[in-house]
């Protein structure tokens, strides 16, 4: 009777484990099924805003390669190369710091030589309208330009009442011209030992 | 034809997710800096209201009812994914606005509620009614509060001039959290006072 019992009970449980399975499963093809048909949609349209956003920063016609750089010293969340034809232009590092609410995004245009030459906010995200989206404005993205030259302390470019944004990103920017810094030498040394 | 009006009028007034059940208050607050926000966010809750509706009132008798809450979450949460990825897909300007807060559509409570409520307990058809009017009244309401604020805290509405030709200065604390609670908390007491009106009227019909 007990036995009879307890194999009900496993069996009521199994049963209802079973059938919350399915439902996942089911679910889970679901979004499967949404992503197999967007992701390559999704990939298309990050690389346009990509290219769109270099090519604002350098020019048209502009063509960049991922340097996929492993140094430590070096390391930023992507760096590219940028070149006109066979004309080396140029880095740009994309960067990510974390504002007040979530990611920043933006893109800052490095010479040859290792000096900013423009800077794009891509995206504020979840920043605050009107006060965290201040750092799109041209008054605040200038401010950087012909760094490392006169490089101050990040609590001197922070827009006032919007110091949670700023702040990372100005920081953010003034360790992006460290290590393009660090990527020019690293690259002039190797220059100079395969001679 | 009955059955639509008495849908649309639940969804849109009486039965209002936002002025009257006051559930999603979260995205409420925090999405309607402006009408297009507003009117973005609504949208989307709508297709997500819709479809969980239709894909739990489908498996109403298969889900036990002792992981019904569990089936459930999972439901949302899938299509909630699968409505981000489309949008991240075919309209990426929407989704760069509404950012975190299309995930979070996942614990609005008002989907919750409505599965739990209406659509475990009825036909495919009525639950996908209650998904469309229901996201409708939010819709309503969201996009209500969102050309307010951005009327007032910015001058214009779906980013058209509206005020600052005028020489308007804008109230930037009515695109601030403080100024939803404020804008929220008149529009609600509006509507109670439409309410009670209308309640004291049908009560003095009776009476005569």
């Amino acid at each position: 009777m007990e036995n009879n019992k307890k194999t009900s009970d496993i069996l009521y449980v199994l049963n209802i484990t079973a059938r919350l399975v399915a439902v996942c499963a089911v679910i889970a093809l679901l979004v499967a099924t949404v992503n197999y048909f967007t992701a390559p949609v999704i990939e298309r349209n990050n690389a346009e805003a990509t290219r769109l956003a270099i090519e604002e920063l350098f020019g048209q016609g502009v063509t960049y390669t991922d340097l996929e750089t492993s140094d430590e010293k070096i390391s930023l969340d992507t760096v590219y190369s940028v070149n006109l034809g066979e004309s080396f232009l140029g880095y740009c590092a994309k960067l990510s710091p974390t504002g007040f609410k979530g990611k920043v995004d933006l893109l800052v245009a490095f010479d040859g030589q290792g000096f900013v030459k423009n800077v794009k906010v891509t995206a504020t995200n979840d920043e605050t309208a009107d006060i965290g989206t201040k750092v799109k404005d041209v008054s605040f993205t200038d401010k950087f330009i012909g760094l490392p030259e006169g490089k101050k302390s990040a609590s001197e470019y922070v827009i006032s009442g919007a110091t949670k944004t700023s702040k990372p990103v100005s920081q953010a920017i003034l360790d992006a011209t460290d290590k393009i810094g660090a990527l020019i030498s690293l690259e002039e040394s190797e220059g100079t030992a395969n001679e | 034809m009955n059955k639509l009006k008495n849908f649309f009028m639940s969804g849109m007034f009486t039965e209002n997710p936002t002025f009257v059940q006051l559930l999603g208050m979260c995205p409420t607050l925090a999405i309607t800096t402006s009408a297009a926000n507003g009117l973005g966010m609504g949208i989307t809750v709508i297709c997500v209201l819709t479809l969980s509706n239709f894909l739990i009132s489908l498996l109403r008798k298969f889900i036990p009812s002792q992981v019904r809450i569990a089936s459930y979450i999972v439901i949302i949460s899938g299509v909630v994914t699968a409505i981000q990825l489309l949008i991240k897909a075919y309209l990426p300007s929407l989704d760069k606005s509404l950012g975190l807060f299309i995930p979070l559509i996942v614990v609005n409570c008002i989907i919750l509620a409505r599965a739990e409520a209406f659509a475990s307990k009825n036909t495919l058809i009525n639950s996908v009614l209650d998904g469309v009017f229901m996201g409708l009244g939010f819709t309503f309401a969201l996009t209500l509060l969102g050309i307010i604020r951005e009327l007032l805290g910015k001058g214009t509405v779906f980013g058209f001039d509206i005020l600052l030709r005028f020489g308007y200065t804008p109230i930037l604390t009515f695109i601030t959290p403080a100024g939803a609670f404020i804008t929220l908390g008149c529009l609600i007491a509006a509507v109670v006072a439409i309410r009670n009106k209308i309640s004291e009227k049908k009560t003095k019909e009776v009476q005569e």
